[in-house]
């Protein structure tokens, strides 16, 4: 059937750049130890929604996540899969914020009557859950702190209730992946999209999948609202069997094709390394990140582009340069046995100036912590120990089976200085039925967080935000380091304690009772052959 | 042993005999009796104590809010006589008995409606819309046109006496006819069961931009001038929320289409899988209101034009069709000179073609249905 000639052929644009933009930008950085980091950055911006439309329209925008934000009232959304530990040693600045393993959802909930406010934090868990297939629904009260210090972001908006929830023992596998590619776009039929391959994705030694969501001003003032799609993962070549030369569909078992045809951007950047890194075929551009050289291929311009890599042989680590953050976070769990422990971490500051941090810990309500055993010690450069107080401590005591314990401090750092914070916490008895499946393995503790602002005088930007700065424009850098997780494990009662109560039992009664009825019974007597 | 046997048997007070010669035939009399009574009372014993506890239905307390009498369903009928007189009063009691008179009876187990007509002169009709007229005139020949707005040209040519038994056999036939539709059982149904809200979205799908053109739409001109009045009509009865959205890159369908010397088609058979695909993201996050889903679809440009051929191998005028329970979706095929890589924006006027079809599937998804009881069919002798 034919069309009448009213039909506009507008070329790249006409309605469709007018209220949504998409960019989407993969990073490669190849790293100290030989392995690959990339890093999928999938960004949508739109002019903010008004309250009071009544139709709804999505164009890039998905329209999941629309209808999600809408419907529980939140202006701010952030949820994240990891696995696999970010090694900063080897590996310097995580490309991504969140490097605690599990899950982790945060959103600020439009202010309002705090019961409506808590049925909209688990409407939306379980929504989520839903949309991407992951256990997130198990986010209650339970595991969910309100912490004040630590996400303040200068430019987030300051009324509703940040909640934080986190699991730390979700897993991660291609069933939340799959829904996490049906929200682009273009899907995984073009663009970047093509290379979202789950065999290659899952089989690496850290890999992190997040979304967000945020609403700011641009430019004019204007108020948009940003959504982002990221996903890092950490390559290993070697273990996929390439050696020193390699192309990226080696990599990811997947060939690039055209870029998507709805992208504002589509660029594949390569961040260069400090030793030879040769690349074929030539960048369609080269600019900085992060104090190093980046060859840019646009997709747009290059469609179908198969970068292959050759590294000339390292003669040593000297070309490497330090990357470690300014901060590093460790945690540990100390003490033995099943009636108290000890929670030990230690914030190291690398620089030369004093840094403001606040430290987030969330434990649960069975590590029944004692406040008054917090002790925060300082080790100078020189090896002198001191007593560090905290600028301000908001402690939350928990609520057995309705809330966790939150403790957040907000510390100074002292310049080269390794800083220790302990305190202690009594292990609490569950009933039988609150322990999970493999009920000596124990309990994983969530993260604590350490976050700060990354003063610009002070060395190089961290990789998230030269990321950030590269692709969106300078913005303030705040940097969020997490710890490891650890394992308590709790006393566990003898779950074989019912079925010896029914063996013994059914034991005694039937010796018994079979003695009994055969005494009462039984008779013995002369038996004579029956008179023929 | 025995001797401690002995002494129970004493303190039960049974005679401690020695028995020398036992009777294996009263003994063996003595277990079997023994192991019956064990079955007759254990058993049932055990099956009452290990059974699974069904409630019974309380049916008598349920009888108790079975209507005694129908449910009565008033259809109003207002006449428009501007040059004769009507004995309303007269008229509704001869259709009310026409209508009984043709009515089956109940079956036991079935919710009684009994539909009843009420005849008034058009004065007292109400200002909202809903109601039939039938306007009354004199003509040579008695004969009824329908028009539009439920009103019915009724010409009459009897005499005033048969007029009111002309008038009320018309309204009987009418009512009677809906009436014996409703309780006619009907099999599976087209429209989805009521709720007070329900959540619709409209969906311009493009199988492949790549080697195709990148499509969008002038949805918010369309959206506002053929959806929203749609909505603000129905809003006293149902509420729906409209979103929106593009698929850009979807996939092609299950169902892979036919080939024909020009273009590609469909098949009825084949409808049923073609909305199927896994990666069509429809889904709805509403945890409520049932989900109605409107497909645009832009097929890829090798498989263009699409179109769909009913069994009589004739092609679809509308090239759309409706999915039972779910929604409908409709072809949008490009024009024939469309290049790959070029990129399409459908107008408001050329959606208004497409919305036409996507209002009239979701009258009938909603269940508003096109026969009114005035129908042609409708003789009246």
């Amino acid at each position: 059937m034919r069309f009448p000639s009213h039909i506009a052929l507008a070329l790249c644009g006409g309605l469709l750049t007018a209220a949504e933009t998409f960019t989407e930008d993969l990073l490669v950085k190849p790293l100290q130890d030989g392995r690959v980091l990339l890093h999928f950055e999938f960004s949508v911006q739109r002019a903010a929604p008004t309250a009071n439309d009544t139709l709804h329209h999505y164009q890039l925008f998905p329209r999941q996540i629309g209808e999600i934000s809408r419907r529980y009232d939140v202006n701010e959304l952030y949820l994240s899969f990891t696995q696999g530990g970010w090694r900063e040693g080897k590996w310097g600045s995580p490309p991504v914020n969140s490097q605690g393993i599990g899950a982790e959802v945060r959103a600020r909930i439009k202010e309002g009557d705090p019961a409506k406010s808590e049925s909209q934090w688990r409407g939306l868990t379980n929504a989520l859950s839903g949309v991407f297939c992951a256990s997130l629904n198990f986010i209650d009260t339970t595991n969910t702190a309100t912490p004040r210090l630590t996400f303040a972001d200068a430019d987030s908006p300051a009324s509703g209730v940040l909640r934080h929830g986190y699991l730390p023992r979700e897993n991660v596998c291609t069933e939340n992946l799959t829904p996490w590619v049906k929200q682009l776009p273009c899907q995984s039929k073009s663009g970047l999209g093509l290379l979202l391959n789950p065999y290659r994705l899952y089989n690496t030694d850290f890999h992190s999948m997040e979304l967000s969501l945020s609403s700011m001003k641009d430019g004019k003032g204007t108020p948009v609202q940003q959504y982002k799609q990221r996903l890092s993962v950490v390559v290993d070549p070697g273990t996929l069997g390439l050696g020193d030369r390699w192309s990226l569909a080696d990599l990811v078992d997947r060939q690039l094709g055209t870029a998507c045809p709805v992208a504002a951007r589509s660029t594949v950047r390569v961040i260069q390394p400090g030793f030879g890194l040769k690349l074929t075929p030539k960048p369609s551009e080269t600019s900085k990140l992060a104090g190093r050289g980046v060859s840019v291929f646009d997709l747009h311009k290059q469609p179908s582009v198969d970068i292959v890599f050759e590294f000339a042989p390292q003669e040593g680590n000297d070309a490497w340069p330090s990357e470690r953050p300014t901060i590093s976070a460790h945690r540990y769990v100390t003490g033995h046995g099943g009636s108290s422990g000890g929670v030990e971490s230690t914030l190291t500051n690398r620089g030369d100036k004093p840094v403001n941090v606040t430290y987030l810990d969330v434990l649960p309500w069975y590590l029944r912590v004692y406040s008054h055993t917090l002790e925060i010690q300082t080790q100078a450069a020189d090896g002198s120990w001191a007593l560090l107080r905290p600028t301000s401590v908001a402690f939350t005591p928990a609520i057995d089976r309705e809330r966790p314990s939150s403790l957040e401090l907000a510390l100074v750092l002292p310049p080269s200085s390794r800083t220790t914070l302990r305190y202690s916490f009594d292990k609490g008895f569950l009933k039988y039925t609150e322990h999970p499946p493999d009920a000596n393995r124990g309990f994983n503790i969530g993260p604590a967080i350490v976050s700060y602002q990354h003063d610009a005088l002070s060395g190089e930007l961290p990789l998230h935000c030269a990321i950030e700065q590269a692709l969106a424009g300078p913005s303030e850098c705040i940097v969020r380091t997490y710890t490891e997780l650890f394992l308590a494990s709790l006393p566990t009662p003898d779950f074989s304690m019912p079925y010896n109560v029914i063996t013994f039992t059914c034991t005694i009664l039937a010796l018994f009772f079979g003695r009994i009825f055969n005494l009462l019974t039984r008779d013995f007597a002369v038996l004579k052959p029956f008179e023929a | 042993m025995p001797a401690l046997g002995d002494r129970i048997r004493a303190l039960l007070g049974r005679r401690s005999e020695a028995k020398t010669i036992i009777s294996v035939q009263n003994d063996r009399r003595v277990v079997l009796a023994s192991i019956l009574l064990l079955l007759l009372l254990g058993l049932p014993l055990w099956w009452t104590t290990t059974r699974v506890y069904r409630a019974e239905l309380p049916v008598a307390e349920i009888a108790v809010f079975a209507p005694d009498q129908e449910l009565t369903v008033p259809f109003s009928f207002y006449i428009d006589a501007p040059s004769m007189t009507v004995a309303t009063e007269a008229i509704e009691h001869m259709a009310q008995k026409l209508i009984d008179e043709q009515r089956t009876a109940y079956t036991p187990d079935e919710w009684r409606v009994r539909y009843t007509a009420r005849i008034r002169h058009k004065a007292a009709a109400p200002d909202v819309p809903g109601h039939y007229t039938l306007r009354l005139r004199e003509a040579a020949r008695t004969a009824v046109d329908f028009d539009a707005d439920r009103v019915a040209h009724v010409s009459i040519s009897e005499s005033a006496t048969k007029r009111d038994a002309v008038v009320a056999k018309l309204v009987a036939d009418i009512v009677a006819k809906e009436e014996h539709e409703l309780r006619e059982k009907s099999g599976a149904r087209r429209a989805l069961k009521y709720a007070p809200e329900y959540s619709v979205a409209f969906t311009l799908l493009n199988e492949d931009p790549v080697g195709g053109a990148a499509v969008n739409w002038d949805i918010e001109h369309a959206a506002n001038a053929f959806v929203r009045p749609f909505v603000d009509t129905l809003r006293p009865l149902a509420k729906l929320a409209v979103s929106t959205q593009v698929l850009h890159h979807a996939g092609p369908p299950p169902v892979k289409p036919l080939a024909h010397e020009n273009g590609t088609y469909l098949t009825p058979d084949m409808l049923p899988h073609f909305a199927n695909s896994p990666w069509w993201n429809l889904a709805s996050t509403d945890p409520i209101a049932p989900s109605i889903n409107f497909i645009l679809y832009v097929p890829a440009l090798q498989s263009q034009p699409l179109r769909i051929i009913d069994d009589a191998k004739r092609t679809s005028a509308t090239n759309a069709f409706v999915v039972s329970q779910w929604g409908g979706i409709a072809i949008a095929n490009l024009p024939a000179d469309t290049k790959a890589g070029a990129s399409v924006v459908i107008s408001s006027d050329e959606l208004q073609k497409y919305f036409g079809i996507f209002i009239a599937q979701l009258r009938e998804l909603v269940g508003i249905r096109n026969d009114t009881p005035l129908q042609p069919s409708t003789r009246v002798t």
